[in-house]
């Protein structure tokens, strides 16, 4: 087990919990009752992608809250070799940093430091009176946006900011973030989250709080809510109440120089002229250059982005979703209360249509989505009574990696390649084969 | 509640382990392929598409699909619709090229300098700029037909490198030919492209390149006419190919399609989405390509129908016998037309450094060949099929013994998907 520094109080919170560290123990598919056979199709519908050179490489792992019972992987850190890829692989998780970001949030509801309904501008007064540009256009009219942003805004994206148009940003005002390069912590002025997020409150919102869904820069925000209320970096504070507690050694906002050998490179779709400047021995005809998002993997981050800053390997990110699965605790450690889960996964876009989703992710999306705090919500609807469940929570990342938690079984799963955008997010495939898999 | 509204989404909502990743076309039936192409076009990977087979006596199949019920309306394709040829255009000027060394106006060894005299400096040695590069012998009209002259591609049409990027930035050749307010002639355009060093020594190797619309110059000085009246009279209006030409009449706008681009997003959730939206480079954001042609670019700037498609297939079946009866070139240009040109010193994968798709694949004055198992680009007999593609995933083919041929249409610029060699080798009758 590597040991960081990472202050005084998690020492001991670490060693408190390093007697029993939590690892998760090694099963077979039949010990957990699961078909061995039907798991395999998972290993064979990865393997050919990787072979046909379309993923850099690949690691899955299906897990139960305190086992793992099915895992593949292939390939290495780089298509030009390296380290083979695992479990343990660093991959840059992108927005599966959202998901642990919120509980964070969820956590200062429970320590009474946070409500779901405080006002933004109770933390920067800069989001007082915001305006709105309906769609993100300015061929309208602004508006004065009707009611404040709150944080069960943030936390759900419904508080009118957008994106980069690289992700989902909507019309002019996306075009602007690009521009202005928001929450990138690098313009001059801007070198922290709390600079950053002062800036943002003078460009427009794109439709007003609480009314549509966009997916958003808002958990960027949230850090810096974090940061301003537990006086702690982002990066400090996860690492005292999720990382330490639950051992996850191996996820950070910056990747130790140690470690970058055990750490994927990020790859991107190449066009056809691309192809020809690939100059690799290989038995793969690769589809994929190295994508310019590597300085990720190297860069001293001048702020942690809550949005998307984390990395992670596959194991670790399974810890974190087992204390999801668990109901907020995990082998004896407590991160969240019971009725602080049930905050953190409730449904928060009951109002929102199906449309609100179809916009920003698709037909598809919009026929099973629904949004928690920070989660994705797959649902089931039953035809006969007309009535709706939750199938499972999920999300994915920017450079190709995703995961599912089904609270009901407590079954998770994880995948991870590095290939940004993202274009292979089959958690729905890959959890029904886990469904089919259970030995009934 | 209707969550489930169309048959569209079954994929995500059945445990469908074929909607698993990728199409892939590889090995697939006739019907297998129809059946991807469509899964491609209601999955959102592309627009629409138009598939249509020919023999020598006429059309065998037509086949149009296109994503309905999405957030961005598409049309579905008619045989008479315009569509972007982009660089299916190349063949065409091609072909006029070695029309006019049947009656010879030109001929293939003629440094292009005795019609271009500004290009005469283009490839002497030591100019002192970037990437400038020395040749021992100067730029032939063979050169401009096979992509060997120098040059090098625009970086709106993919082009790669300084050069690439010099063109760019002074407008030689690229999207604003196809569509743009300002009207630039052939002539000033050569002259811009006088002052920027080859990328590489005339003769030395195969590169994807704007030689084809330096081609259109060569040949729009030769004949003294305007290349567009020049390639209309004396190839597209013999043929029979009725609706192809660079400006759109006014009147057929309405038929044109849209050109679309893929939609580079970032999506963390799963299932299926349009992954592509209107080209966006072009000023006027409704713009298509044929209604206001800024320049004449003979290497992507054609617009054309599957019908006219359909016709020009049939013409190169029947050994390019005219409906006179009459024979379009001369038996030796023919051949030329339909066998491997490129010099044996650039290797047994000429193409394949330019354009990586096409292996081990040989180039005739203007079509790309495809060998049988174990052939020989020497030796003609050993040919399986010829064929060729553009950036909007269009493309078309006929057997090496003509008893089919083939057109694929698709407008989805700069996709990462290259269909057409597995359309070619699954649908062969």
């Amino acid at each position: 087990m590597r040991v960081k520094f990472c202050g005084f109080l998690s020492i001991l919170t670490m060693l408190s919990a390093s007697a029993m560290a939590f690892e998760f123990k090694e099963s077979t598919p039949e010990q957990s009752g699961f078909d061995g056979n039907q798991l395999n199709e998972i290993k064979a519908k990865f393997d050919e992608l990787y072979l046909d050179g379309r993923i850099p490489n690949y690691a899955v792992g299906v897990y139960t809250p305190d086992s793992i019972i099915y895992s593949a992987a292939n390939g290495q850190i780089s298509v030009e070799g390296g380290e083979n890829v695992n479990l343990d692989t660093i991959y840059w998780l992108a927005s599966m940093t959202k998901p642990i970001v919120s509980t964070a949030i969820i956590k200062l509801v429970e320590e009474g430091k946070l409500s779901l309904d405080d006002k933004l501008s109770k933390f920067f007064p800069e989001f007082e009176d915001m305006l709105v540009a309906p769609g993100g256009s300015y061929d309208t009219t602004l508006e004065s946006a009707k009611t404040d942003i709150t944080l069960r805004h943030l936390i759900s994206h419904t508080s009118g900011l957008t994106y980069w148009t690289t992700v989902t940003g909507v019309g002019d005002v996306a075009e602007q973030y690009d521009e202005l390069g928001i929450m990138q912590c690098s313009a001059d002025g801007r070198q922290s989250l709390e600079a950053e997020v002062r800036f943002l409150a003078q460009l427009p919102l794109i439709a007003h709080p609480g009314e549509s869904w966009n997916y958003s820069i808002s958990t960027d925000v949230l850090g810096a809510i974090i940061e301003q209320v537990t006086g702690k970096r982002l990066g400090v504070y996860l690492d005292e109440i999720i990382f330490q507690p639950l051992n996850m050694q191996n996820t950070f906002f910056q990747i130790p120089t140690d470690d970058l050998k055990s750490a994927s490179e990020i790859y991107t779709t190449a066009t056809a002229p691309q192809l020809a400047t690939i100059d690799v021995e290989s038995d793969i005809d690769w589809k994929i250059i190295r994508s310019p998002l590597n300085v990720r993997r190297t860069r001293v981050p001048n702020c942690d982005s809550g949005g998307g800053g984390l990395f992670a390997s596959v194991n670790d990110f399974a810890k974190y979703l087992a204390m999801i699965a668990n109901g907020g605790k995990l082998n004896g450690v407590r991160v969240l209360s019971e009725e602080s889960m049930q905050l953190h996964l409730r449904d928060q876009t009951t109002k929102m249509l199906p449309e609100a989703f179809r916009r920003g992710f698709g037909d598809d999306a919009s026929s099973y989505m629904k949004f928690a705090a920070g989660f994705g919500r797959k649902m089931d609807v039953n035809k006969d009574t007309n009535s709706e469940s939750v199938d499972y929570f999920f999300w994915g990342g920017a450079a190709n990696t995703f995961f599912w938690v089904d609270v009901d079984n407590g079954t998770i799963g994880v995948f991870a390649t590095q290939l940004a955008p993202s274009l292979y997010n089959f958690s729905n495939t890959i959890e029904e084969i886990v469904d089919q898999a259970q030995i009934k | 509640m209707k969550f489930i509204h169309s048959a569209r989404v079954a994929c995500f909502h059945l445990v469908a382990l074929s909607c698993f990743g990728w199409i892939t076309f590889a090995n697939a039936s006739e019907a297998e392929t129809i059946e991807k192409l469509d899964e491609l076009v209601a999955r959102g990977f592309l627009p629409h598409y138009q598939l249509s087979t020919v023999d020598s006596d006429g059309v065998r199949s037509y086949r149009a699909k296109a994503y309905v019920d999405g957030l961005v309306d598409i049309t579905e394709p008619q045989p008479e619709s315009l569509f972007a040829m982009l660089s299916l255009s190349k063949p065409f000027t091609n072909l006029l090229a070695l029309k006019m060394v049947d009656s010879g106006r030109i001929n293939l060894d003629d440094p292009i300098e005795m019609y271009l005299p500004e290009l005469g400096t283009a490839s002497e040695p030591g100019n002192g700029a970037p990437n400038s590069t020395t040749s021992n012998r100067k730029i032939i009209v063979r050169d401009l037909l096979l992509h060997t002259a120098g040059f090098a591609q625009n970086t709106e049409l993919m082009g790669l490198g300084t050069i690439a990027e010099r063109y760019q930035k002074d407008q030689i050749f690229g999207l604003h030919c196809l569509n743009g307010q300002e009207q630039q002639s052939l002539e000033a355009i050569i002259s811009k492209l006088a002052a920027v060093p080859l990328q590489n020594a005339p003769g030395a190797t195969f590169k994807y390149s704007i030689a084809t619309d330096v081609l259109a110059a060569l040949l729009e000085t030769a004949a003294k006419q305007p290349f567009e009246k020049l390639i209309t009279e004396e190839l597209f209006l013999p043929i029979g190919m009725n609706n192809t030409g660079f400006t759109v009449p006014q009147d057929k706008h309405n038929n044109l399609l849209a050109l679309y681009q893929p939609l580079v997003k970032t999506y963390p959730v799963p299932g299926d989405y349009q992954r592509y939206q209107p080209l966006s480079v072009f000023k006027q954001k409704s713009a298509k390509v044929g209604e206001q042609p800024g320049c004449i670019s003979a290497g992507t700037g054609l617009v054309s129908s599957v019908k006219d498609m359909q016709i020009f297939l049939q013409f190169l079946l029947n050994d390019m016998h005219l409906e006179s009866g009459q024979q379009y070139l001369t038996n030796d240009l023919l051949q030329s037309f339909l066998s491997h040109q490129l010099s044996s010193h650039l290797g047994t994968s000429p193409l394949s450094r330019s354009l990586p798709k096409t292996k081990g694949d040989g180039l005739s004055y203007g079509l790309a060949i495809h060998l049988q198992d174990g052939g020989l680009l020497t030796e003609p007999d050993t040919y399986d099929y010829l064929y060729w593609s553009g950036f909007s995933g269009s493309g078309f083919w006929f057997n090496a013994d003509r008893t089919m041929g083939g057109i694929f249409v698709s407008q989805l610029f700069n996709s990462d998907q290259f269909l057409l060699p597995d359309i070619a080798e699954n649908i062969r009758h």
